[in-house]
């Protein structure tokens, strides 16, 4: 813009000083020939004066043509949004270059080709809504990018106008919010959680003030009967206390695994086991199938009592309460290869797990028990499964009844470990 | 002759805490512990007033309520409900139809003095 002006300026002091010294030229010599003569003399001047300098205006517009048009390339590049200009027919006109890397564009020319894999627009498409009322549309969505991640974005559509004013392309401008989503999921999550607890510390605190109740009574009365029963409930919440503790411990980031040698996992499955074997009722049967080689290896005992503990609980809460059947069948198992790979799976005859619960089930604090659920068995099942360098997964058949399979390496290997969020 | 309460909840801690809650103030208790058990202890001892817990193996609260309201012999008694769900409404969902709604719905945990009031207004006492 500066440089233009100072161009326009020069060549018009040119043309002044020309045209001035040819009419003071003019003036000096005096006769109508001469005068003529001078004249023209100083037009002609005037003119190669300007041919000298046009083309040098020329091509200093250029340039500054072509360095504009190199800054918004690179800024088309740089910001660090998805960025695609596209037709009427929604082909990709240009693309930036995060663009090109994230959406495979060997799909197809078309937009929803490229980002959606689809062979059709999408309904309520943004872009045909700017062709048709020239105006900026948003909306929220979730794409998956070529190697697979899953990304939630917010998407502008803009008209490009020409010089009359016309919508030659819209543009799309695809801002991702992924990690803001997360720690959106994640908040709104931890906040039911922490309701839930409280109401679970409730229900808690009402068994313990029930049980120094019923105490006092069979004091009152003298009634021992009584007060063993009291006070087997003040145990007993006592003990529900401690349990939740230990979980929101195990959560923790604070708490490390304590890997042991020469750990056999048999036997802690077999410990498990007949923990729940004993408060179980008669309508659901525990059984145990392991190895006939047990195989010790180096790992986190109590680490691996606490994630067979919650998913026997989860087992045991899900055919309780399945009203489908009155008797259920749940297996522990522990199965280890010559390597030391270990893997222990739970399986139930329950209800199953329906599809949009599985989906959400390893989201932090989820929980399908109401109140009576802090969400946090889960948490506790794939932190220790991680801090061993192994894996979590399940099976589930709705009506049938759902297995769940932690595999775990016989020597932690920390390098896989996943950092626990 | 003293009244009858039934008392119809799987957590044993729930069950005995009523118990001696309710005999101490006078009251004759009988209890069970899942819906299916409930409605046929309440067909045998045809209680004043049932305590009906709603998160219960083999036959829900719910259920249980539907069965208790829609048999002539049992539709009369007096129920509350005990709940730990949040939302009261929960409970009152679509499941109820037009069923009469119970005397009572008491949230868990309960304040003892207010529920034993509530409960003795509901029986009269």
């Amino acid at each position: 813009m500066g440089d233009s002006k100072a161009n326009n300026g020069r060549t018009l002091i040119f043309v002044i000083c020309a045209l001035s010294a040819t009419a003071t030229a003019a003036t000096a010599i005096g006769t109508l020939p001469a005068l003529w003569l001078v004249l023209c003399l100083g037009i002609a001047i005037t003119l190669a004066g300007l041919g000298l300098l046009m083309p040098r205006r020329a091509d200093a517009l250029k340039e500054k043509l072509e360095q504009t048009r190199r800054n918004y390339k690179r800024l088309f590049e740089a910001v660090p949004c998805y960025i695609c200009v596209l037709d009427e027919q929604l082909n990709i006109l240009e693309a930036n270059t995060l663009y090109q890397q994230d959406f495979d564009s060997n799909r197809g020319t078309h937009c929803y080709e490229v980002c959606k894999g689809r062979d059709r627009a999408c309904p309520d498409c943004l872009v045909a809504q700017t062709f048709e009322d020239g105006q900026v549309h948003s909306s929220e969505e979730r794409l998956n990018t070529r190697d697979g991640r899953a990304l939630d974005l917010v998407v502008y559509s803009m008209p490009v106008l020409n010089d009359k004013g016309q919508i030659n392309a819209v543009m799309e401008v695809f801002t991702d919010i992924t990690e803001v989503k997360r720690l959106q999921r994640q908040l709104t999550l931890m906040g039911r959680a922490v309701a839930g607890m409280a109401h679970r510390i409730k229900n808690i605190l009402m068994g313990l003030e029930g049980g120094i109740f019923v105490v006092n009574t069979g004091m009152e009365s003298n009634d021992n009967a009584t007060i063993e029963e009291g006070w087997e409930m003040v145990e007993r919440n006592v003990n529900k206390v401690s349990r939740l503790v230990k979980d929101l411990l195990f959560c923790s980031k604070a708490r490390q695994p304590i890997f042991k040698d020469n750990v056999c996992p048999q036997d802690i499955a077999r410990e498990v086991h007949s923990l729940f074997a004993e408060r179980s009722g008669g309508d659901i049967e525990l059984h145990l199938d392991l190895d006939q080689e047990p195989q010790c290896g180096t790992f986190d005992p109590d680490g691996l009592a606490n994630l067979l503990s919650n998913l026997m609980a989860n087992a045991i809460d899900a055919c309780r309460f399945n009203d489908q059947k009155s008797t259920h069948h749940i297996t522990l198992r522990c199965r280890q290869d010559p390597q030391g790979t270990c893997v222990f799976e739970i399986e139930d005859d329950g209800p199953g797990i329906p599809d949009d619960v599985s989906e959400k089930m390893f989201e932090d604090f989820f929980s399908t028990k109401g109140t009576e659920g802090t969400g946090i068995g889960l948490l506790v099942v794939r932190k220790v499964a991680n801090e061993h360098g192994g894996k979590v997964s399940f099976e589930s058949k709705l009506g049938s009844g759902t297995t769940f399979r932690v595999t775990l390496p016989a020597v932690p290997n920390t390098s896989t470990q996943q950092e626990d969020s | 002759m003293a009244k009858k309460i039934l008392i119809i909840d799987d957590e044993k801690d729930m069950r005995v805490y009523l118990s001696t809650l309710f005999k101490k103030a006078g009251y004759e208790v009988d209890s069970a512990v899942n819906g299916e058990e409930g409605i046929r202890q309440a067909k045998i001892s045809r209680p004043d007033l049932i305590t009906l817990d709603v998160l219960m193996p083999r036959k829900s609260g719910v259920k249980a309520y539907q069965e208790l309201r829609q048999d002539a012999t049992l539709a009369d008694i007096p129920i509350v409900i005990l709940t730990g769900l949040s939302q009261q409404e929960d409970f009152f969902g679509a499941e109820l139809g037009s069923l009469p709604r119970p005397q009572a719905v008491c949230d868990k945990p309960i304040d003892r003095d207010d529920f034993l009031q509530k409960v003795k207004d509901i029986l009269g006492d």
